[in-house]
């Protein structure tokens, strides 16, 4: 990469500087004319002939004494950093694993030894230990230990959050085997980082030290106490000052510089510069592109994003963006209100806003146009609003940002919360965006968008992070408020079928142009291109086929079997909290339960209760008639391999430290420990089959796979133990509808072939309109309702039910009679 | 999440601060305690022979077991008497009220420059991250975090006292003033102390506001047209502030709590300069009470600092 370059070049430089004063420091008293103690001249000589640096305030060589002095500084400060991070790592990490007392206790010494300013410790310390190199080195590494504690405890618990962690603890994998296959790997460049930052603290403290005269004792030569020794010479003769100084100065930089270019943090690039231009007026649209292009740069030159893309909009029209991702709908929405994200150029073409060609205008001028005529809503709620503004202070900036006067603010602020369905009473406009749900955080945004009542309102896929209910009933209150003279809307989204009930027209992207545009509904029931085809289908497959499909007994009445897993009266806590309460199921050998409902009412913490990863809870589970106990430690290794876990979030599932192949290997291995290495690897690929991968993912790394490749790999990962039950924790939120679609496929089909049964919770419906089997709706920590799928999709009893059915979208079907199964408010 | 209010929150951390405080003193006890040699010892060297130096031993009670010591100090400590110093018999209260007015003045000057100068220069260099000013902070802070304090002293020495004779190169007070009679003598010791904490709190606070002003909140707001300006003020400021106010605090606890090497470097008469000479003639109660008052200190700022965290970040609140 072009830009890393002058980093590395850096690197370099540094490193061998350090190298340099490091290698001088351990030779030079080898290389030192006079020994160290030695009188040659009057005290504070001028530099000459036999003394180039000048003498100190005995009459001792400057020069000598420099290359002397760097030795003990050097190897001291590596003796206490080792010892420090000994301890210190040690401590951090069992403080991270086990939790509980151990953490306190260690928290608390750290706490202790915090208390105190750091020289402060060094000098009570110095004092206990003895004054000379020894006592400083001792003192020196107590000073660093807490700040080590503190970031190694930190990384481990990161690292321990992590799915593929609890994937091993749940089955059964030993605490070491964890600690050191699972954790350690994933720690190193972190502990490798803040070693190097520890290394110069160590310097830093041992050269003070010196400097205190706590360390070398005179006549013994060192960088510290020489500085110490000759200040009084400094006027008559500041070389005896002035080199050590440099010495140490040079040591320190030269590592800093290091670990500034070897660990860069993390710096998102600015925007780029915009094209001057003027600005070309068209009162017909209030948005139009035309002809607009836009290139990426990447390390291989430039790649267009969006090809020529043509689009307009009027007011009180709601326009879908759809696309495969990739596919620039993003790029195309922010260009309609003049911005590029970083690395993107504007090539040809324009985006015309409210009669302003926006990409053309400069940051001033481009404020005023964004600030009168366009509203926008990010994606993401949990970042779409500061953390430290209450709702009215959000709503307020916007407001002033748009010349409204202090004293008309309130009663704005009021009316745009009750527009978006808000309550409007001060206690609610008080709180913190943490004291609101993900869709009332949407709402907020949306409410300080249009508090002005802009002409163009961009939303960037408001809905993705939001489970059906609230997504639905927000998209219907947007459609309501795009109705009656509203704003022009661009919503960009990925869920084609969530658009058909509020979009007046779809524009489908793929590949930066625009393939095929028109009505929602003829979009959608006869998709002309190839992509648009593409994503009906996905989103078609998803509910009209599969739900014909659940509404048929799709299994033949079974002669009642002894459940496999059996669950009753099962409540759980956490704290204070009633998390789980009166939960009562069976799943038959070979069955599929699916547990749907909205986020929070225990889905998750069910599945958690399941795996024996949450042990706070009462009632039985029964694997095979056997009671199982809470907590993985009371399981056998039997019980453990029976129930597999497949976690929820791709990113984390899979330890990106190891191959795919060492993933399946791992509890291929222990289930089946006759197989030999050609066996077992026969064996991964043979079960990288199964789950739809070729035999040349088994020496990729997650960071080489896409999401749907690596719940494939987890897949492939829980079935190596042969399992009875696979526990599947809503395996398609993080995926796009078509992939989605495959994976919940592969489970119907692995389900089959293997007989494996199936818990899998999940938000979306169609998943187990897909899967068929038994659903069971769980809300507020019950089972609202539970029954055959097609009973419960078709015919549902409880409020809940019919909540999450509401929140599907239907699609304009091609069958006129299908359509009419669903109603619709 | 249990369920308990504020009170009780501020109640349980202070107990834990009164907790950490004790253990602290007992640390510091015991490694003044516990070495050979005593204060009796230290006072008497080469003066007196054994008898009398045991005479005095037992005259200080450093005959009696260290526990009893301990806790004789401690129950006097409570009720504010700190005990009277080894080496001269003046009251440790008296001492170290004498000297923290000195390091309470250095440290608050000092840090009412340090940290509206962190904050801006943290700021600046943030929103331009990448370009020329950025790049030419980013350097100086990166050197200046490579200087001990004693070599930035130093060289600030050599360069306006020595070379330029614009400033003493001592900070010590004629008898009986306070410094702030003879305002010259600070402005070394501040330069120092200012220029090694300023880098590491102008990083974090660059770091912060790199974070905060590309984040999603603050994209949107300049997507709905709010000014560059109060984007700054009401979304990229207080999000980049948070991650460094814990370590603001330590600098201030540092600063305040009498700042070793600066004191010495300069022979500026404050808390820390007592520690040290205190420690080297094992003056038990002397060290003790100081570093009770400057861990309390710091302990104490440690707890401000996380409330303000709370006001500035809601949400962590709530987390713990």
């Amino acid at each position: 990469m072009v830009r890393n370059r002058p980093v590395e070049r850096r690197a370099i430089v540094a490193g061998s500087v350090l190298a340099a004063v490091i290698g001088l420091a351990l030779l030079g008293p080898l290389l030192a004319p006079h020994p160290p103690g030695e009188v040659v001249d009057m005290p504070y000589g001028p530099a000459r002939g036999a003394t180039p640096l000048g003498t100190d305030h005995l009459g001792a060589d400057v020069l000598s004494r420099l290359l002397a002095g760097g030795r003990t500084l050097v190897l001291l400060s590596l003796a206490a950093l080792g010892v420090a991070y000994l301890a210190g790592a040690t401590a951090g990490m069992l403080a991270a694993l086990r939790g509980g007392r151990t953490d306190t206790a260690v928290l608390r010494v750290t706490d202790v030894l915090l208390s105190m300013p750091g020289f402060l410790l060094l000098s009570v310390l110095v004092v206990a230990a003895g004054r000379g190199p020894a006592g400083v080195g001792v003192a020196t590494a107590v000073v660093l230990l807490p700040d080590i504690v503190r970031v190694v405890r930190a990384a481990t618990l990161q690292v321990l959050q992590h799915d593929y962690v609890e994937a091993a603890l749940a089955r059964g994998e030993s605490q070491r085997h964890v600690l050191v296959r699972e954790v350690l790997p994933n720690l190193a460049s972190v502990l490798a980082a803040d070693a190097g930052v520890r290394f110069v603290g160590a310097v830093f403290v041992i050269a003070t030290a010196g400097f205190l005269g706590y360390g070398a004792q005179p006549p013994a030569a060192d960088w510290g106490l020489m500085i110490l020794e000759n200040r009084d010479g400094l006027s008559l003769q500041p070389l005896a000052v002035a080199v050590p100084a440099a010495a140490v100065l040079l040591l320190l930089l030269s590592a800093n510089l290091l670990l500034d270019s070897a660990f860069p943090a993390r710096q998102p690039a600015r925007r780029g510069s915009r094209p001057a231009g003027g600005s070309a007026a068209d009162p017909d649209a209030v948005l139009r592109l035309r002809g607009l292009t836009v290139d990426a740069d990447t390390p291989d030159g430039p790649r267009t994003v969006l090809d020529g893309l043509d689009l307009e909009l009027r007011r009180g029209r709601l326009l879908a963006l759809v696309g495969p991702s990739g596919s620039g709908k993003t790029t195309a929405a922010l260009a309609a209100l003049g911005e590029l994200r970083p690395g993107l150029t504007h090539r040809a073409g324009e985006a015309v806003l409210a009669g302003h060609a926006v990409l053309h205008l400069q940051d001033r001028a481009l404020r005023r146009v964004r600030s009168r005529h366009a509203g926008y809503v990010p994606q993401d709620p949990r970042t779409s609003l500061a953390p430290m503004l209450r709702v009215a202070g959000h709503l307020g900036e916007y407001l002033r940002a748009r010349g409204v006067p202090r004293a008309a603010r309130p009663e704005l602020i009021r009316s745009a919360v009750r527009r978006v369905r808000l309550p409007d009473d001060d206690e609610f406009l008080r709180r913190h965006p943490h004291q609101l749900s993900g869709g009332q955080r949407q709402r907020v945004a949306l409410a300080a968008a249009l508090a002005h009542r802009p002409d163009v309102l961009v939303l960037d896929e408001p809905t993705s992070a939001l489970d059906q209910a609230t997504a639905s009933a927000l998209l219907a209150d947007l459609r309501q408020l795009c109705q009656d003279d509203g704003p022009a809307v661009l919503l960009v989204a990925h869920d084609l079928a969530q658009m058909a009930s509020i979009a007046d027209e779809v524009a489908v992207l793929d590949g930066g142009r625009l393939v095929e545009r028109g009505p929602a509904a003829q979009v959608l029931a006869h998709p002309q291109s190839a992509a648009g085809r593409r994503l009906v289908e996905a989103a078609r497959g998803a509910l009209v086929q599969d739900r014909a499909a659940a509404e048929l007994p799709q299994h033949a009445p079974e002669p009642p079997a002894r459940p496999v897993l059996a669950v009753r009266g099962l409540s759980a806590r956490r704290g204070d909290r009633t998390l789980l309460d009166g939960i009562a199921f069976d799943v038959e050998p070979g069955g599929c339960l699916s547990v749907v409902g909205p986020s929070g009412g225990g889905k998750t913490t069910l599945l958690r209760c399941l795996a024996g990863l949450h042990d706070d809870r009462a009632g039985d589970i029964e694997l095979d008639g056997v009671p199982l106990a809470r907590g993985l430690r009371g399981r056998s290794p039997e019980q453990l391999r029976r129930l597999q876990l497949v976690p929820q979030d791709p990113h984390s599932s899979l330890n990106p430290r190891h191959t795919v192949e060492r993933i399946i290997a791992r509890p291929l291995g222990r289930h089946r420990p006759e197989l030999d290495p050609a066996g077992l690897r026969a064996a991964v690929r043979e079960l990288l089959e199964r789950v739809g991968l070729d035999e040349e993912f088994a020496t990729r790394r997650s960071a080489q796979l896409s999401g749907g490749q690596r719940q494939r790999v987890a897949l492939a990962r829980a079935l190596a133990s042969g399992p009875a039950v696979l526990l599947c924790d809503e395996v398609t939120s993080a995926l796009d509808p078509p992939t989605a679609a495959t994976v919940v496929a592969l489970l119907a089909r692995l389900r089959d072939e293997l007989g494996v049964a199936l818990v899998v919770v999940t938000h979306d419906l169609t998943v187990p309109a897909r899967l068929g089997g038994r659903m069971a709706v769980l809300a507020d920590g019950r089972i609202k309702e539970a029954g055959p799928v097609g009973q419960l999709l078709t015919a549902s009893a409880d409020p809940t039910t019919e909540d999450l059915l509401l929140g599907v979208p239907g699609l304009p079907s091609p069958e006129p009679r299908r359509a009419a199964t669903r109603t619709r408010p | 999440m249990s369920r308990t209010g504020p009170l009780a929150r501020a109640l349980r951390s202070l107990a834990g601060a009164v907790g950490t405080l004790l253990a602290a003193s007992l640390l510091v006890f015991g490694a003044t305690a516990l070495v050979p040699g005593d204060a009796a010892a230290a006072r008497l060297a080469g003066r007196a022979g054994p008898e009398r130096i045991a005479e005095l031993r037992h005259g200080l009670g450093l005959d009696q077991p260290w526990w009893q010591r301990y806790g004789h100090w401690l129950w006097h400590a409570v009720q504010g008497d700190l005990g009277t110093s080894y080496a001269n018999g003046t009251p440790v209260a008296d001492l170290i009220a004498a000297r923290a007015g000195n390091s309470l003045l250095l440290g608050a000057v000092a840090a009412a420059l340090l940290l509206p100068l962190s904050v801006g220069l943290g700021l600046w260099a943030g929103l331009r991250a990448g370009r020329a000013a950025d790049r030419l902070v980013s350097g100086a802070t990166l050197a200046l975090v490579s200087l001990p304090e004693f070599v930035t002293g130093t060289l600030l020495v050599l360069l306006l006292a020595v070379g330029l004779g614009w400033l003493p190169a001592v900070s010590l007070p004629s008898a009986g003033n306070s410094p702030l009679s003879q305002p010259e003598l600070l402005v070394l010791p501040v330069l120092t102390l200012v220029s090694v904490c300023l880098a590491q709190n102008v990083r974090l606070v660059r770091a912060g506001v790199i974070v905060a002003s590309a984040s999603d909140a603050a994209q949107a707001a300049r997507l709905g047209g709010v000014p560059e300006g109060r984007v700054v003020l009401r979304w990229v400021l207080p999000a980049g502030i948070v991650p460094a106010v814990p370590v603001m605090a330590r600098y201030l606890a540092h600063l305040l709590g009498g700042t070793l090497v600066a004191e010495t470097l300069f022979g500026y008469p404050g808390l820390a300069a007592a520690l040290v000479n205190a420690t080297a003639t094992r003056d038990t109660p002397v060290v003790l009470g100081i570093a009770l008052i400057v861990a309390t200190l710091t302990v104490m700022l440690n707890l401000l600092a996380d409330a303000l965290a709370g006001v500035l970040n809601p949400a962590a609140k709530n987390l713990s």
